[in-house]
């Protein structure tokens, strides 16, 4: 055994080793990242750095006053915040209005600017853009907001939603009932969790800020005219403040629902009402689809290319004979070079995907467990080594170096690029009825020829697809083995018995 | 010592064995010449011996362990140097004579000092730092017989190491072989070149179309094969011939005679002699002859039959 062990520690420490995990751990970490930060929204500013201005409009004597507050994504107040608006009226259609006045202000330290605009008219339309310094960056608050005010007393304000600055989508269909009040889904300054709300209670000047309760609940929808709080769980009256955040408290039921916040008078009368949806981050499903499409190329050229650069290479050009002459049998030979081989597979795919959990963590606030972790590393630690032992057996029989590379490329295409469309395209040229329950699991049966299928069923059964088609963790563990050791075995057992 | 027991080797099963039934010692301190035709098995016999390829059946050993059962004994005491010999080409002489010293068991720095040492004796010492790619075909050579000696082995097969050398490196390989004997060492030696073999083998074996077919003492070379007799008889004329007729087949070169397929002894030869003077012929030299080891080796092998 010192044979293998000396020549396994030498096969490990050689430069070809180290470049390829540390390839590979650097591909890996760089594909990660690309796609989490590819993925995110393209002015993906920190919470920090978006503003929102929750626009107040009431009458007073003479005309109307008008407040504005400025808070960024954790609902924290913006001081020093270019407001640049104006009052207009319409003049019969929409698209025809008439502005009024343009009003232009900062905001105070505690984020408020008001303007004042006297006019008998009894109907007034706001709008507004804000304009943000940030650092060296000015961030442009894009949430426009017109208002409607008639009746001279009280203001109602029509949206069709409130829009995130990012344009990521409605964060709450917010209600500004006569009592003047924003629900509103923030960041929480130490959770990824949508657990935030803002509620701020803009209320016409001098106006008391009245007792509300605030409840919350989990639903499939969202009717905020129906809403009572007899369906929601209390989580807190607030007295006496303009501006409160307040922390849902999420359990997995909330999973794929709507996270309701409901604010209640003292009496139970709705005041009004956010909601964000919420679903968790499964970071299992990230990262197998964010290795997808990267690892179908690298994990089978890793495997293709490390057997042929530790063995093929050395046996078709005769310098293993320089070696096989020294103290160490056939066997062993091969045995340390495709041992070095898995271990270096390993080690780059434990390092890479740890590194990749770490980027996806950062990102969306959910690591893999244990499970997720080893079921991805296994699943292609599996094919790296399929691939590898294939190439091991190709060297038994081909001679030249050139036809091996060939061959391995060859079958990369084959197995790794076209075998997907393969297997699910012989079916219809066999004219099976893949409608037909279980008939799917032909497609499995032939996925399965080819190594690069073993994440991919893995990714099923995480997922809990194609379970009545034959995918379950014993037919992953089946085709799994099969692949990582049938190849491996039968180029073994030739290797030390063949010239 | 290598023993070649009763080996056969083939490599098809429609094709001739490449090696039939060959058995061969070669002795401690003793220098085994290996001569054959190409294609005839000389190196297939030296591969399978270092273990490079297995036999079909037949046995190698090497000091009493077996080449393929007792492969990692056994090939502690080989040493191999190829006709071409093939190293990892990005290779560098030193870690690669280091990568070879750890399967013997050498320390690194054992290891180390030895590698230097035997490049310096090679005289590669000073192309350590080339790859190996782009030494030249005799540094090449010169780093495989540094490679081989790497292990101290006991036993050396050169397989037509002398190919492509240039004379000095002949001298010196006969020089490394000749003391390698005298350190007592085993050596097998395969060539086409016959005086080089003559020269240092205390015997030489002949393998002809896989079959071992002579083994050929030393002692023995001096007289191979058939004799002859060869005359220089001054001012000779048409009747010599027809004299000389009666003792064997005649050929003419100007004033000399060459009497072969000899109807007397060899050592008869004076009666010839008798038969010229007494005709008043004046004989200058008479000297009986035999074939050399090319001639003898070409008749033996059927060369060109």
């Amino acid at each position: 055994m010192r044979d293998f062990l000396y020549d396994l520690k030498r096969t490990l420490t050689g430069k070809f080793t180290i470049i390829m995990i540390v390839l590979v751990i650097l591909l890996s970490i760089g594909m990660a990242y690309v796609t989490v930060t590819v993925s995110q929204s393209p002015s993906s500013a920190p919470p920090s750095a978006v503003s929102h201005v929750l626009p107040d409009i009431y009458p007073v004597k003479g005309g109307y006053k008008i407040v504005d507050y400025a808070v960024n994504g954790y609902g924290q107040p913006v001081p020093h915040l270019a407001v640049s608006s104006y009052v207009f009226s319409f003049n019969g259609s929409s698209s025809s209005k008439t502005v009024l006045a343009r009003l232009n202000g900062t905001t105070d330290s505690s984020g408020f600017v008001s303007f004042s605009y006297n006019t008998d008219m009894r109907e007034v339309n706001y709008s507004y853009s804000a304009y943000y310094q940030y650092g060296s960056v000015t961030v442009n608050s894009t949430a426009f907001f017109d208002t409607y005010h008639s009746n001279g007393k009280n203001a109602t304000f029509f949206s069709s939603g409130f829009y995130h600055s990012n344009g990521g989508g409605p964060i709450s269909n917010i209600s500004l009932l006569p009592d003047y009040l924003y629900v509103i889904p923030v960041s929480s300054t130490t959770s990824k969790e949508p657990t935030n709300f803002l509620i701020y209670y803009a209320g016409p000047n001098s106006t008391a800020v009245p007792t509300m309760k605030v409840y919350f609940n989990y639903t499939n929808y969202i009717s905020i005219s129906a809403e009572t709080n007899s369906n929601m769980t209390y989580l807190k009256t607030i007295t006496g403040r303009n501006a409160t955040i307040v922390t849902v408290p999420l359990n997995s039921s909330a999973n794929n629902k709507d996270i309701n916040v409901g604010v209640f008078a003292s009496n139970d009368s709705a005041m009004g009402m956010g909601f964000i949806p919420y679903s968790v981050i499964n970071s299992a499903l990230v990262i197998t689809e964010l290795l997808q499409l990267p690892y179908e190329f690298l994990i089978p050229i890793l495997g293709i290319f490390s057997a042929y650069f530790y063995y093929s290479k050395d046996k078709a050009s005769g310098v293993l004979e320089s070696i096989i002459v020294r103290p160490v049998t056939k066997g062993r030979l091969f045995a340390s070079r495709f041992t070095a081989g898995v271990i270096s597979f390993f080690v780059a795919l434990i390092i890479s995907l740890g590194f990749v959990d770490l980027v996806v963590l950062h990102y969306t606030g959910s690591a893999l467990s244990s499970g997720s972790f080893f079921s991805i590393l296994l699943s292609y630690f599996a094919t790296a080594i399929a691939y590898s032992g294939i190439i091991y057996l190709i060297s038994q029989f081909v001679k030249s170096q050139g036809a091996i590379i060939g061959i391995g490329i060859g079958l990369f295409f084959l197995l790794a690029i076209f075998w997907g469309d393969i297997a699910f395209l012989l079916p219809f040229v066999l004219r099976v009825n893949l409608a037909v329950p279980g008939a799917y699991s032909i497609v499995i049966a032939l996925s399965s020829i080819s190594p690069s299928f073993i994440p991919t069923m893995n990714t099923y059964l995480m997922n809990g697809l194609y379970t009545g088609d034959g995918v379950s963790l014993g037919s992953l563990l089946f085709v799994g083995l099969v692949w990582a050791i049938i190849p491996a075995v039968a180029s073994f057992l030739l290797a030390r018995s063949r010239d | 010592m290598i023993q070649i027991s009763s080996l056969t080797k083939s490599y098809k099963k429609n094709q001739p064995s490449a090696v039939k039934n060959l058995s061969l010692d070669i002795d401690d301190s003793e220098i085994v010449g290996f001569a054959g035709l190409n294609g005839a098995g000389k190196t297939t016999t030296i591969r399978v011996a270092c273990g490079i390829i297995f036999p079909s059946s037949g046995r190698v050993s090497i000091d009493g362990k077996d080449i393929v059962k007792e492969k990692v004994q056994a090939s502690k005491n080989i040493g191999w140097v190829p006709e071409l010999p093939n190293f990892e080409p990005n290779g560098r002489a030193v870690p690669l004579l280091k990568y070879y010293a750890g399967f013997y068991g050498i320390s690194s720095s054992d290891a180390e000092s030895r590698a230097e040492e035997l490049l310096k004796k090679f005289s590669i010492w000073d192309s350590r730092k080339k790859k190996l790619k782009d030494y030249s075909q005799g540094m090449k050579k010169r780093f495989a017989i540094a490679a081989a000696m790497m292990g101290d082995p006991k036993n050396f097969l050169f397989d037509e190491t002398l190919n492509g050398l240039d004379p000095e490196g002949v001298r010196d390989m006969r020089n490394l072989m000749v003391n390698l004997r005298n350190d007592g060492k085993a050596v097998f030696l395969s060539s086409h070149i016959l005086s080089e073999l003559e020269n240092v083998a205390d015997r030489i074996a002949i393998i002809s179309r896989g079959e071992l077919i002579k083994v050929i003492e030393r002692s023995e070379l001096s007289n191979l094969g058939s004799s002859f007799i060869e005359i220089n008889v001054q001012n000779p004329d048409d009747k010599v011939e027809s004299m000389l007729e009666p003792y064997g087949k005649v050929e003419r070169s100007g004033n000399i005679y060459y009497i072969r397929n000899l109807k007397i002894n060899a050592n008869e030869g004076y009666k010839i002699n008798q038969t010229l003077v007494s005709s008043k012929y004046n004989v200058i030299s008479m000297s009986v002859k035999y074939e050399g080891l090319e001639d003898y080796f070409l008749n033996l092998v059927g060369a060109g039959k």
